[in-house]
């Protein structure tokens, strides 16, 4: 299965890429397992952008899932399907 | 299983508007958003077209996403940029290159006041006030006054600045709960001038959501701030944010319902709550509720505590 990544301002740069598709063998993707494909491909740049120093990933982050936030669905768990988009949204604080 | 555009039923979905059930490819959301602001200012009626509109930009993405907006909806409009340098070290020279380079894209002419240059402070010399931490309610009378300023000098009619929905309704309801009522009726979508000379005040992003705006910005490559104010502790409004989460969990459509209803309210109480006489301040001369004003009081307060009083 195919899940789009979409990357936004530092991500964007650090990858040098807006978007990338990923090829999953197993049907069991989750937000979590992206992730960690994409910590295999980026390395230390995109740990240090996604998770804190407990390894955890940082609180105020965004995923979208086909616009909808997985903390409306079953968070880093949320199940992907074939298609979907999967936006990693910054943390933007003040207007 | 992707999702197809609510509106153009062809490419896939990647914005989710909650309280419109609606599901949207980049590019409608950005015209739905678009859209959006242009209802606003119709409904409210915040300017006309042969007005000069002078948008306050900070840098963040309220701000940058009204501007970039206001262009798409009104090619034809007049409209400056407004900004504020607060000469806080990194920050404020990081906002100040974002809208350089937002109104470069956009071809809008840039207004720029450097506090540091123009009132010889920075933003960060109220800590040695009795402000002391809490700087964010000084700079907030700082960037009122100079906007009024900036306005006035480069002749702008009306002054449109970036307050949200959630900005809006959280603080309707804090003034709700505290009953400043004289407050309360200040958020209403259009102000009319503090004097003769003075540009009216309208918030065209009234009825947006925060999270709206930086989709805006991001979807639609719009530069904007991506580093937060030292200063700001967000304390007061991250509360006020987390109770309406809360409410809006099982109703999206909640933050509209709450400045709606406030929208109501202000009417009649704008009939039984005094307007402060106002005066010229002594030292600016602009429209002031006390001999001096509370920027040049606070100007001053900061001019002492440097030793150059």
């Amino acid at each position: 299965m195919q899940v789009s990544v979409r990357f936004f301002t530092s991500l964007r740069e650090l990858t040098g890429k807006r978007e990338e598709k990923l090829e999953f063998s197993e049907e069991d993707v989750t937000v979590n397992k992206v992730l960690e494909r994409l910590k295999e491909r980026y390395g230390k740049p995109f740990v240090a952008y996604v998770y804190d120093k407990d390894g955890k990933v940082k609180g105020f982050l965004q995923f979208l899932i086909n616009g909808r936030s997985a903390s409306t669905l079953n968070g880093l768990e949320t199940r992907l399907k074939n298609g979907d988009v999967l936006a990693i949204i910054p943390p933007v604080g003040g207007g | 299983m992707p999702v197809l555009c609510g509106k153009c039923h062809s490419a896939n979905a990647e914005v989710h508007i909650p309280y419109a059930k609606l599901s949207l490819c980049p590019k409608c959301f950005l015209d739905f958003y678009v859209r959006r602001v242009k209802g606003a200012v119709e409904d409210f009626g915040m300017f006309k077209e042969d007005d000069t509109v002078g948008v306050a930009v900070s840098g963040g993405k309220d701000s940058a996403a009204l501007l970039h907006a206001l262009r798409q909806a009104y090619p034809n409009l007049k409209v400056v940029a407004l900004h504020v340098n607060l000469g806080i070290p990194k920050y404020s020279a990081h906002c100040q290159a974002k809208v350089e380079e937002l109104t470069k894209m956009l071809d809008v002419e840039l207004h720029v006041f450097n506090i540091v240059k123009e009132l010889g402070i920075r933003i960060s010399d109220f800590r040695k006030t009795v402000f002391r931490k809490k700087v964010c309610s000084a700079c907030g009378t700082v960037k009122r006054h100079v906007f009024e300023d900036l306005a006035r000098k480069a002749g702008v009619d009306v002054l449109a600045t970036g307050h949200n929905l959630d900005d809006v309704a959280g603080v309707m309801f804090n003034n709700f709960f505290y009953g400043r009522w004289d407050q309360l009726v200040r958020l209403k979508p259009v102000l009319p001038p503090l004097a003769e000379g003075f540009a009216s005040k309208v918030k065209p992003l009234i009825r947006i959501s925060e999270n709206e705006n930086l989709l805006y910005c991001l979807y639609g490559d719009v530069p904007f701030r991506e580093i937060d104010c030292p200063y700001s502790s967000g304390t007061g409004v991250r509360k006020r944010a987390e109770i309406l989460e809360i409410l809006s969990r099982d109703n999206p459509y909640f933050r509209h319902q709450v400045l709606n209803r406030f929208l109501e309210l202000i009417p009649l109480l704008e009939n039984v709550v005094s307007k402060p006489a106002l005066v010229k301040c002594q030292v600016c001369g602009f429209p002031s509720s006390s001999d001096v004003c509370a920027f040049c009081k606070r100007v001053a307060l900061v001019k002492k505590a440097l030793g150059k009083g």
